[in-house]
């Protein structure tokens, strides 16, 4: 394990080193850049329209879970139909129920030392 | 001693100044044939045979204004890039790409442990999630919707590709002691292709490591982050210039340091000629060679996935395979009394 932990320190040593330098090299390029941008170019656009910043951000729920409730969809529906009542004790069973399970992985794999 | 032979390793060979050479020579053969595939010349004017049009590029937009708009993240962008392509290059001292060094110098670093396997996976997915971020980091929907859509991919295709990684790592581990090390299954994995059995299971794993390492490059048919048709350029659409240039460089090392990696793992590295120094030097070269030129091959014949398409093919196709093969590499020691 120890050895791992020496290896590990040496990626990280290496991937630093080159990160610095590139970044420095990034600096030098930009300072060296004909000219420096300026009017429109540093505002937003949208298909050639300006756009406000407050807007130009999407809401988070959407960037990640709108595609596999998209892709699952059927499955969820299925689940629903099969499982969901709508009443708050059934769900506490099924809350029980995993929570056996886990427990169950746990012994079943050695338990907790 | 060791911290300056690492230095050398880091920047000079197997490091950023061998790969930098290594993959612009790469991106001028991908772009030449990817152009021949579609009835065009490719570069053809910067150096013989255009060979220098890669590097032309990269210099021009490495020295061209850095356009940041208002409300987008700079500085943090340009680190996240940098440590990136920090940790991609990072990898190839896992390889036995260092070994030539031996030979000339007499000393050679690797990082070599059990289990190190790991922490090339943690490597490999810096990249990705730099990529995603500087999309977040600019305020634009296209990019907003570009990184999200690297997001969506990314729980897809890493996870099929560390699969098909760990396929070759477990069964020269398992079979031949490798210890869950990079280095040492690259050294002992042509061994894989003498039997019919893991001769199978290695093929499974090459074929899906190829398809989740196309997903992982953003080439047709899995360019849906930065479709251009639909969200201009996705997570780049705002970034020109340097950064636009340490983009194209972070791409071009993940093609590079993925190709080297499936050579090594899956098809032997410079193996049967392991010596002398050229003879194995060319055989790593052509085997390379055919990798990047199936994934081109790939890129140029097929059209791109709606999202869902994609995300489908990986988790009723690719990923199944791909758990089927490290399942039944992990089985090989039950049938090696009787098999091997």
């Amino acid at each position: 394990m120890m050895q791992l932990l020496i290896e590990v320190l040496k990626a990280s040593a290496s991937m630093f080193t080159v990160a610095i330098i590139l970044y420095l090299l990034y600096l030098y390029a930009r300072s060296k850049a004909p000219r420096k941008p300026i009017g429109d170019k540093l505002s937003i656009y949208a298909c050639g329209e300006s756009y406000p910043e407050r807007k130009a951000s999407v809401a988070d729920v959407n960037l990640f879970v709108a595609v596999w409730k998209n892709l699952f969809r059927s499955l969820y529906g299925r689940l629903r139909e099969g499982f969901h009542t709508g009443i708050l004790s059934d769900w506490l069973v099924w809350m029980y129920v995993f929570l056996a399970l886990m427990l169950f992985i746990l012994v079943s794999a050695g338990g907790v030392p | 001693m060791e911290a300056l032979q690492l230095l050398v390793e880091t920047l000079v060979y197997p490091g950023l100044v061998f790969s930098l050479i290594a993959i612009l020579l790469t991106q001028w053969y991908v772009r030449k044939l990817y152009a021949r595939m579609q009835n065009r010349v490719g570069p053809l004017h910067t150096g013989p045979s255009g060979l220098l049009q890669p590097l032309a590029d990269f210099l021009k937009l490495m020295f061209k204004e850095d356009v940041v708009v208002k409300g987008a993240g700079d500085k943090l962008t340009a680190g996240l890039l940098t440590v990136s392509i920090g940790a991609i290059l990072a990898i190839l001292l896992m390889t036995p790409l260092a070994i030539p060094l031996r030979s000339i110098t007499g000393w050679y670093v690797v990082i070599k442990a059990d289990f190190d396997v790991v922490l090339a996976l943690y490597l490999l997915v810096w990249p990705t999630v730099a990529l995603a971020l500087a999309g977040f980091l600019s305020p634009n929907p296209f990019s907003i919707v570009g990184g999200s859509r690297v997001f969506s991919l990314t729980i897809a295709y890493e996870l099929a590709f560390a699969l098909s990684i760990l396929t070759p790592v477990a069964l020269t581990s398992l079979l031949y002691g490798a210890g869950y090390s990079i280095y040492a299954s690259s050294i002992s994995s042509w061994r894989l292709w003498l039997h019919p059995y893991t001769a199978c299971l290695t093929a499974l794993a090459l074929a899906t490591a190829l398809i989740s390492l196309q997903c992982k490059l953003m080439e047709k048919p899995f360019d849906i982050p930065e479709a251009e048709t639909e969200i201009v350029a996705g997570p780049f659409t705002e970034y020109s210039g340097p950064k636009l240039a340490l983009i194209i460089l972070l791409h071009d090392l993940e093609l590079y340091v993925g190709a080297a990696l499936i050579t090594f793992l899956f098809l032997g590295g410079p193996a049967p000629f392991f010596k002398p120094l050229w003879a194995s030097a060319l055989t790593f070269l052509v085997k390379y060679v055919i990798v990047v030129s199936v994934l081109t091959a790939i890129k140029a014949a097929v059209a791109r996935f709606r999202v869902d398409q994609a995300l489908l093919l990986f988790w009723r196709y690719v990923l199944p395979l791909a758990l089927l093969a490290l399942i039944f590499s992990m089985a090989s020691p039950l049938l090696a009394a009787q098999v091997f």
